[in-house]
């Protein structure tokens, strides 16, 4: 028998796991089109408050709004973030790069508050850590910059 | 800005403890150290002379007392230890029992190229091999004393004074099984959970399993880096520290509830000056710190000597306690890391949160790492699905 096809969660859905996950709130909601959801993750106890977002449209983004990680990176080059993409907003604000889009990390079916919110937290608590000793240890991949957007393009929600 | 939550103190709590795991003599090295002073005893104790036959050797200071630290620059760790003659004090004097064990030790051909004299004690040299050096303190037995000590050289070699490393380390070891009252509901560590489940505990969950040794350790790291950097010209000795904060726990333990460990660790160390006495003489103040085990030895004698040491000691006090309350105010894991390695502890602090790292990761790829609310955690929060990093 073939395995049922998994649905992707509505709007409504993904947005009521977010909202019981993280304690966020909803900036910005367009029925049947997207939203923009905001939430304060803090990757440890020792670690810093980030205002998070989730920017879920036809393309799915996470940008970090507060602090200002390239402040912080006091000028460094911040691994593992799409260094071209920006957001209308938010010019300044750093858009994160949180799993490979060729290996089914990410499905349809995965709800955002099971995928790229841990992932943002596990990101935030590596780039600390990277803040300290400039080595990201946290494991991942580079590729050229603009396969990296290509990828990101032809990502589902 | 993140306030001091009880999460933060329970987390750094543990950090704290990996931090001592870090500096202090392992398991294996326990075990090296071991085998060779055992060696030692042996070569004395077989001497033909009847005043060193059936002499014994056995640990002290922070070998027996487990509060050892690694030095900062040198990584040679400087270990104590007795070696007891079985000759009665009356027969012997001071420089004789000296001149007795080193002249032995020059007998054996191994010994004596790694042999270096002291003032009351001899060095034998083991940095090559093993990175430890061991500093043999003479010494016979004290029958006057109830308390089972021994007598040793003094400075000059001119008389036995009394000591008892024994007795001290029982003091303190009896000190260290008190158990401090917490009022939130942090518990010390957690060790059970974590060995069923083979995931590694992260800091969140640690503890810090033998508090008042701890103390003892971070405390003298301290001290040596704060002398290190130049800030302390006379570093205060590691008895007196070791005698104050034991003093100060059972105190702490006994007079006060805390709300996490971190707490009543930051309430020892404030604590450590109560329990230097003054005393008003026809000299002028003299500061006095008894030995607990041995009756009239002033661990502090040399402050009357020299003002500066005591000035130094509240200067070294000051220091600690600011460096330490820093922590709870800085935000970022990073932040703490910089702290911890350039005020309290030195370049181990990145080997600690490098070894948290692994940890998280290791959780990770077993899938047991969460992430929620108090960010990666092994204990709460949402499953982390497999990712790779990716983009730049």
């Amino acid at each position: 028998m073939a395995t049922p096809r998994l649905r992707r969660p509505t709007l409504d859905q993904e947005l009521f796991a977010l909202k019981q996950r993280t304690g966020g709130v909803v900036e910005q909601y367009r029925r049947g089109k997207g939203f923009r959801f905001v939430f304060v993750a803090q990757p440890s106890p020792l670690g810093r408050e980030y205002q998070v977002l989730i920017d879920r449209w036809d393309i799915t983004r996470v940008y970090v709004l507060e602090p200002d990680l390239n402040v912080l990176a006091e000028g460094r080059t911040i691994p593992h973030i799409y260094s071209t993409v920006h957001d209308k907003w938010n010019p300044s604000a750093v858009c994160l790069c949180l799993y490979h889009p060729d290996r089914g990390e990410r499905r349809t079916g995965m709800f955002i508050a099971d995928t790229l919110v841990p992932w943002a937290i596990l990101w935030l608590y590596f780039f600390e850590s990277w803040l300290a000793t400039n080595a990201w240890e946290g494991g991942g991949e580079h590729p050229g910059v603009d396969a990296a957007h290509t990828a990101c393009e032809q990502q589902p929600h | 800005m993140s306030q001091p939550t009880p999460k933060k103190k329970q987390y750094l709590s543990g950090v704290l403890e990996l931090t001592s795991r870090q500096l202090e003599l392992s398991e294996t090295q326990y075990e090296q150290v071991k085998q060779r002073y055992e060696t030692v005893a042996e070569w004395i104790g077989s001497s033909p002379d009847p005043r060193l036959n059936g002499s014994t050797i056995y640990p002290q200071g922070s070998v027996l007392l487990r509060t050892t630290v690694a030095p900062i620059a040198s990584g040679t760790f400087d270990l104590d230890f007795v070696c007891q003659l079985p000759t009665p004090a009356n027969d012997v004097s001071a420089a004789t029992l000296h001149r007795l064990v080193g002249d032995r030790l020059r007998e054996n051909g191994t010994y004596k190229s790694m042999l270096e004299q002291k003032n009351r004690c001899w060095r034998l040299n083991y940095a090559e091999s093993s990175k430890f050096h061991m500093d043999i303190t003479p010494a016979v037995h004290n029958f006057t004393c109830s308390n089972g000590g021994i007598l040793v050289p003094d400075r000059e070699l001119a008389q036995l004074k009394p000591s008892n490393p024994k007795g001290f380390a029982t003091w303190v070891d009896e000190a260290s099984k008190l158990i401090p009252k917490f009022t939130s509901s942090t518990r010390m560590a957690f060790d059970e959970v974590f060995a069923k489940a083979e995931i590694q505990p992260l800091p969140e969950n640690i503890g810090v399993h033998d508090p008042l040794r701890r103390i003892i350790q971070v405390a003298k790291r301290h001290r040596d880096f704060m002398h290190h950097e130049g800030k302390l010209e006379h570093p205060p000795i590691s008895v007196i520290i070791t005698t104050l904060a034991t003093h100060s726990y059972a105190y702490c333990v006994r007079n006060g509830t805390y709300e996490t460990p971190w707490d009543f660790v930051l309430a020892v160390l404030r604590n450590m000056p109560r329990f230097i006495l003054t005393r008003d003489t026809m000299y002028g103040q003299l500061y006095w710190i008894e030995n607990p085990t041995t009756q009239g030895e002033n661990f502090a004698d040399k402050w009357n000597e020299t003002p500066d040491k005591a000035k130094d000691f509240r200067q070294w006090h000051a220091g600690i306690i600011a460096d330490f309350e820093k922590l709870l105010f800085l935000d970022g894991a990073d932040q703490v890391q910089h702290h911890l390695a350039k005020r309290l502890v030195g370049p181990e602090a990145n080997l600690v949160f490098s070894s948290i790292n692994e940890n998280v990761n290791k959780a990770r790829s077993s899938g047991g790492l969460l992430a929620g609310g108090v960010g990666v955690s092994v204990v709460t929060g949402t499953p982390v699905r497999k990712n790779t990093f990716f983009g730049g």
